[in-house]
């Protein structure tokens, strides 16, 4: 079905280089001399005597049209073949359809210069049906079987000069190139051929109307497509118009970003993707390209240039996906190394002091308070919680000195008795506590050995455990009297 | 201060020797430098007193000195305050450099190095750049088919975070069944740091600290499958001096696809060494062309390390269930929105002189414009309560592209910031521009203007408006062997909409 289609495809093409390659209106009023010639070969004597001329020479005219009898007219006769990119000539021609017909030398030029019936010299340059009906071709002009497109044309880049790369500019795609499925499809449709016992490396259907050229022009991979290297080069085919490639339906899909690299084989690498894609193109997003990206070719001479990756972030990556993409980092971190190195994490895991904040929003340093009491991210992933904060809110007079029944409870003067109820904030955020205050601060009372001895532990402390694991901590409140349970 | 670590140093001269050594040059290269610079000032407190017979009732019934200070008086000679403190100048500049050379003599094998030095004017070093010198990763690197052998200063990265050691690492993966294992150990790096635990530097207030680096090791085991993407992961921290524990996590974290369109994403912490559940997360993700939503529930437990006390205070985890969705109304309009809610367990400490709101919530939403090819308008508003402090405004921003490597972005935003524990109510407006051009494909420059206006708000003497004009600049230059020299990330994606989390 789709072989058929191109066929049709290609066969209105080359009937577009036709008629574009020849005067689309018979400039000679073949009627109006009807009744004074009785054999095409009084004029065309070319058509049947090899090495004469085609066309009559300008003093044939003039027996008549000598200004007296008829009037003069201009004419010039035509020297040479059309150009075009028909494989004929007529006494060829002439010569295999009297051996293929075994018939004698009365085949007519009406026969395919005339319609069916039509009246003597009612003529057209040729008749296309005759052409078919000869040639069995059972259907449309550009419906032809693709195989059956050489029998009349050359493969494009045996055209003659005089098929000029502006007339190739002038040739129509066909409809079937509109297709959607055109795009991913047609690469079966150019596939070897067989006909009539001649082999064809590439199907005469793309041959006709293209040369390597124009395939490199999409073409990443054009030197592993042996069917594009069948194709011979020729300039003129730049001429045409550039193909409009749309990405392929599966990469709309919304995974697609996510999954796209996972179960493809070198196969479906080197002949799918690297159909479009440069190995480059990957680099646009993977900063680490996945070592299979290996088999994909480099841009260069003879292929090309690739589609031009549009990086993009996935839909999860919206403007607060930075405060909440542990999770998915943690669980899925081959995903994230598809388009990132960890160096990119430390730029904000690490924060660098000489630049303003990544992570942060401007002016962070006003806000960052209620970050941290409410923990909305952990700072401690980014920060040393002491050589950070305390730093910082040491050298800015934020810092207590253990006197905290003394002159540092005043910092809190937000709330008057926090000096003796701050239980609750301190077990809620005692990482921001932590900030400003070291242990030996809370020790001054916390402590069963040299404080007041108020116990700071909560509901289902874990003693036992903690003294199993790491009884020194133990030891810094209780001294030698650590209770047993 | 500008001192390397001793192991940062080892570290360095290895890697040096070992790529020396090799019969060959590296045949392949690829790094950045990177020169960043910014002047910044903060304005904190500065505690003071006056005599108890200094100060006097005000018309809000609370203390305040002669000089119109409100005081605190716990003491019974004295009364404390926090009068504004002086301007703090920080002008830190920091050149990082990341490298990764290969084709060192042997196939498969690669070096690694990202470095920084910090130099700062101003009155003190911003935080964080102390030491001067900091190796963050530094490592030897032999990647066969079915497995890798990782070996110097390098970082974990896995659901407890980044860990960094100095030690090695190795992974057997199987690509045809989706399978790897890793297993690591070394000596370990302060959270978040690099430099140990034992370092002056991640203790500047000079309280308990282990004796010597931790020893840190770890296991790991992972499925990569299209349907799902699983992790199982041991992890263990060690204080060489006593031989205990300082920390014993086991996690799972996976990401399931079951449907085209959907995927859910969870993971749990289980904390081995006190037997209770740590921070836990699940979260389902639907997505269609226009329309992308999430909904899920967090958990949030602060770690701390055995070594310190903290443990003891029996921090309480919060619960939350959060959403967000991100909507194309139309091909130039995109609407986001995000909610949060959390409450925290019963800490068993409310008494009559102290309790806290033990909620908190977060609404944003936002919308950007991309109407015109080269300009980008986003405005966003957000409301974030904790029990501590609040935060709420809006901001907006202009992006503009009028050349293709050069981009421009101005923004201004506007945001209250009041305290609970502390009487201040912060007002704070901005405006800015940031500039960057990518001059070629291997050097960017940038800088950044903005001008910030704040109004500390009490009803006492301590009030004071703050406001500067803050500067950076960076120039990154990249480079390498073959065809891969180019910028880290491609100029395309700071132009994108929904890009800001690069930009800010």
């Amino acid at each position: 079905m789709i072989r058929a289609r191109l066929g049709i495809v290609a066969a209105f093409l080359a009937a577009g280089a036709l008629l574009a390659a020849v005067v689309a209106v018979d400039p000679f009023p073949h009627e109006d001399h009807s009744k004074l010639f009785v054999r095409c070969q009084t004029c065309h004597v070319g058509a049947t005597e090899p090495g004469k001329p085609l066309w009559p020479q300008a003093v044939d005219c003039a027996q008549c049209h000598d200004g007296t009898i008829e009037k003069e007219v201009p004419w010039e006769p035509r020297t040479g073949p059309l150009p075009s990119n028909l494989r004929f000539t007529h006494d060829a021609h002439r010569r295999a359809f009297v051996q293929e017909q075994k018939r004698d030398t009365t085949v007519t030029c009406s026969e395919c210069h005339s319609a069916p019936g039509a009246k003597w010299m009612t003529v057209q340059r040729e008749a296309m049906d005759n052409c078919f009906a000869c040639h069995e071709v059972r259907t449309a002009h550009f419906d032809a079987p693709p195989g059956k497109c050489a029998t009349c044309h050359v493969p494009f880049a045996e055209m003659p000069s005089g098929v000029t790369a502006e007339r190739v500019a002038t040739w129509k795609a066909p409809t079937s190139h509109e297709s959607p499925d055109f795009q991913t499809e047609h690469g079966d449709l150019a596939a070897p051929i067989v006909v009539n016992g001649t082999s064809y490396e590439v199907s005469p259907a793309c041959a006709t109307c293209h040369a390597r050229e124009y395939c490199v022009t999409c073409h990443v991979n054009a030197p592993e497509v042996p069917e594009i290297q069948a194709l011979r080069p020729d300039p003129r085919s730049l001429a045409m118009k550039e193909p409009k490639i749309k990405a392929p339906a599966s990469h709309e899909a919304p995974a697609f970003l996510t999954t796209h690299g996972r179960k493809l084989s070198k196969k479906d690498l080197t002949l799918k993707c690297g159909t479009c894609h440069t190995a480059t193109s990957c680099e646009a997003c993977h900063q680490v390209p996945p070592q299979q990206v290996r088999v994909l070719a480099v841009a260069g001479p003879g292929r090309g240039t690739g589609a031009t990756v549009d990086r993009k972030r996935p839909a999860s990556h919206g403007k607060d996906f930075t405060d909440g993409h542990a999770t998915l980092a943690s669980g899925a971190p081959q995903t994230c190394a598809g388009c990132h190195v960890q160096e990119q994490c430390l730029q904000c895991h690490r924060p660098n002091a000489g630049s303003q904040g990544r992570f942060h929003p401007a002016d962070y340093i006003a806000r960052h308070p209620v970050a941290s009491y409410s923990r909305e991210t952990s700072c401690s992933d980014c920060h040393n919680p002491t050589q950070f904060c305390q730093t910082c809110h040491a050298q800015n007079g934020i810092v207590s000195d253990g006197r905290f029944i003394g002159g540092q409870a005043a910092y809190h003067d937000g709330n008057p008795t926090f000096a003796v109820g701050h239980g609750p904030a301190a077990r809620q955020g005692l990482e921001s506590c932590v900030s400003c205050h070291a242990e030996k601060d809370c020790m001054v009372c916390h402590a069963s050995f040299g404080g007041r001895r108020f116990n700071p532990h909560g509901p289902n402390f874990p003693a036992e455990k903690l003294r199993k694991a790491n009884p020194q901590m133990c030891t810094a409140c209780h001294a030698n009297g650590i209770p047993s349970n | 201060m500008t001192r390397p670590t001793g192991c940062a140093t080892g570290v360095l001269v290895s890697l040096a020797l070992a790529t020396a050594t090799t019969p060959a040059a590296a045949q392949g290269f690829r790094g950045s430098f990177d020169l960043r610079g910014q002047s910044v000032a903060t304005r904190g407190w500065q505690l003071d007193s006056v005599p108890r017979s200094d100060v006097q009732p005000g018309t809000g019934g609370g203390l305040y000195s002669s000089t119109g200070y409100a005081v605190t008086c716990s003491s019974a000679s004295y009364c404390y305050y926090y009068a504004p403190g002086p301007r703090v100048q920080y002008e830190p500049l920091v050149f990082t450099t990341d490298l990764t050379a290969w084709g060192l003599g042997t196939s498969g094998l690669s070096a690694h190095l990202n470095m920084r030095m910090n130099a700062n004017g101003g009155d003190y070093p911003l935080a964080g750049t102390v030491p001067a010198f900091q190796l963050w990763e530094g490592y030897a690197r032999y990647q066969h088919d079915w497995f890798m052998v990782q070996v110097g200063r390098q970082t974990f990265t896995s659901r407890l975070g980044f860990a960094g050691f100095d030690g090695g690492r190795a992974t057997l993966h199987s690509t045809k069944l989706g399978l790897e294992a890793t297993g690591y150990v070394g000596l370990g790096l302060a959270r978040a740091s690099a430099v140990g635990v034992n370092d002056v530097a991640t203790s500047p207030l000079g309280d308990f600290i282990p004796g010597e680096r931790n020893l840190l090791a770890g296991v790991l085991v992972g499925l990569n499958t299209q349907p799902v993407e699983a992790r199982v992961q041991w992890q263990r921290q060690v204080d060489r001096t006593t031989d205990y524990l300082m920390s014993d996590f086991l996690t799972g974290s996976a990401v399931v696809r079951p449907l085209p369109r959907f995927a859910l994403a969870g993971g749990l912490d289980y904390d081995l060494a006190q037997g209770w559940v740590g921070s836990a997360d699940a979260e389902v993700r639907y997505s269609i062309p226009r329309l992308y939503v999430t909904a899920g529930y967090k958990r949030y437990m602060p770690r701390f390390d055995l070594w310190s006390i903290w443990p003891a205070f029996s921090p309480v985890p919060w619960n939350g269930v959060q959403g967000s969705v991100q909507f194309t109304l139309l091909r130039w309009l995109r609407l986001r929105g995000r909610v949060q809610w959390y409450e925290f367990e019963d800490t068993g400490a409310e008494t009559a002189l102290g309790s806290a709101s033990s909620t908190g919530t977060l609404w944003a939403a936002g919308a950007t414009v991309t109407v015109l090819p080269r300009w980008t308008f986003d405005a966003g508003w957000m409301y974030d309560k904790s029990f501590g402090a609040a935060t709420a405004g809006g901001d907006a921003s202009i992006g503009w592209t009028p050349i293709n490597p050069l981009v421009l972005r101005f923004y201004g935003a506007y945001s209250n910031r009041p305290l609970v524990y502390r009487y201040d109510d912060d007002y704070v407006t901005w405006a800015g521009v940031d500039v960057t051009l990518r001059a070629t494909q291997q050097v960017a420059v940038g800088a950044s203007v903005v001008y910030i206006n704040q109004n500390q708000n009490r009803p006492d003497a301590s009030a004071f408006d703050w406001n500067q004009t803050r500067v950076s600049a960076f120039v990154t230059y990249a480079f390498s062997a073959g065809g891969a020299d180019r910028l880290a990330v491609p100029d395309a994606v700071k132009r994108m909409p929904s890009s800001v989390g690069y930009e800010r």
